[in-house]
């Protein structure tokens, strides 16, 4: 949905209305396209569609020790961006968790522009908690290190979010 | 995901008016936020790229203009870069020629003769 924010200054006497417009955006959006992308990595996740949604029902990949897993691969967002538009950020929030602290941790969190799998690396380098939690990458001002027309986020199949895992430490499980 | 974007600036044309110029024409726009780049279309051919007298102002003065009914289209980028807009097409009108004078009267070689009456005033002390 598209967000076009103005604010209003109230004075004594009347009313001194500010306009202060933030660049619009739309969002936040989920992923419709789940796919286990075996490009990168050796463990295959399971249930990768169950990643659509935070009701228990996760998407996981057991790693063994030093494994990464494959990408899990998410498009399908729908984005209808104006065409005369000028893309100026991209902001991704993941639900995810392992089944133990300390052990899993982000391995390649990147985009995908036109069906590939490009741009920088925006991993965050903790590691993921055991409860589920969001965590959320690039932002407003953020284009992933490429640049952007409004056609390549409007291409449905072609653009999205790839996440990688590894372990840091002994058998763990991935959970988006 | 979401995605965040910029909407292009909205283009005023200050000059040209859709009026009569003499010769030189001043093409000159405002916008309602920081423009990164400017420019103008005439008649159809490449754009020209305008001179920023501001963030908000650009401007370009043509000296070589013909005779005639001409169209411009103006484009501006915003800071953004990638955004793109276009005014309404203006039109306006260069005529630089001087006006024709046509002397109908006297005709050429005529002689005119015309008599004078002598006024003589005399003043006694």
């Amino acid at each position: 949905m598209e967000q076009k924010n103005t604010f209003d200054l109230k004075v004594i006497g009347g009313i001194l209305q500010l306009d202060y417009i933030v660049d619009p955006s739309i969002g936040p959006r989920n992923g419709t396209i789940f796919v286990n992308d075996t490009s990168v990595g050796t463990v295959n996740w399971t249930n990768p569609s169950w990643v659509n949604s935070s009701d228990g029902m996760n998407a996981t990949a057991s790693l063994g020790n030093g494994i990464m897993s494959r990408y899990l691969r998410v498009t399908g967002f729908g984005f209808n961006i104006p065409a005369n538009s000028g893309i100026t950020g991209i902001n991704v929030t993941i639900l995810k968790g392992a089944d133990a602290a300390l052990r899993v941790s982000d391995a390649g969190i990147r985009i995908v522009k036109n069906g590939n799998i490009t741009g920088s690396y925006l991993n965050d380098s903790s590691a993921w908690p055991v409860t589920l939690t969001y965590d959320s990458y690039g932002n407003s001002t953020n284009l992933w290190g490429l640049s952007w027309t409004p056609a390549d986020i409007n291409n449905n199949t072609g653009f999205g979010v790839v996440c990688l895992c590894k372990i840091k430490s002994k058998h763990k499980t991935c959970k988006y | 995901m979401t995605v965040y974007y910029s909407i292009p600036p909205i283009i005023t044309v200050v000059s040209p008016q859709n009026i009569t110029y003499p010769g030189k024409v001043n093409f000159n726009i405002t916008l309602d936020q920081n423009g990164g780049w400017c420019g103008f279309s005439l008649d159809g051919k490449a754009n020209v790229t305008m001179s920023n007298m501001s963030a908000t102002n650009f401007n370009f003065t043509n000296t070589t203009m013909t005779n005639g009914i001409h169209n411009v289209v103006f484009s501006c980028n915003n800071t953004d870069g990638a955004i793109n807009t276009s005014s309404l097409m203006s039109s306006f009108t260069i005529d630089s020629q001087s006006p024709g004078l046509n002397i109908t009267y006297p005709v050429n070689n005529q002689i005119i003769q015309q008599t004078f009456q002598p006024l003589i005033i005399l003043i006694l002390i």
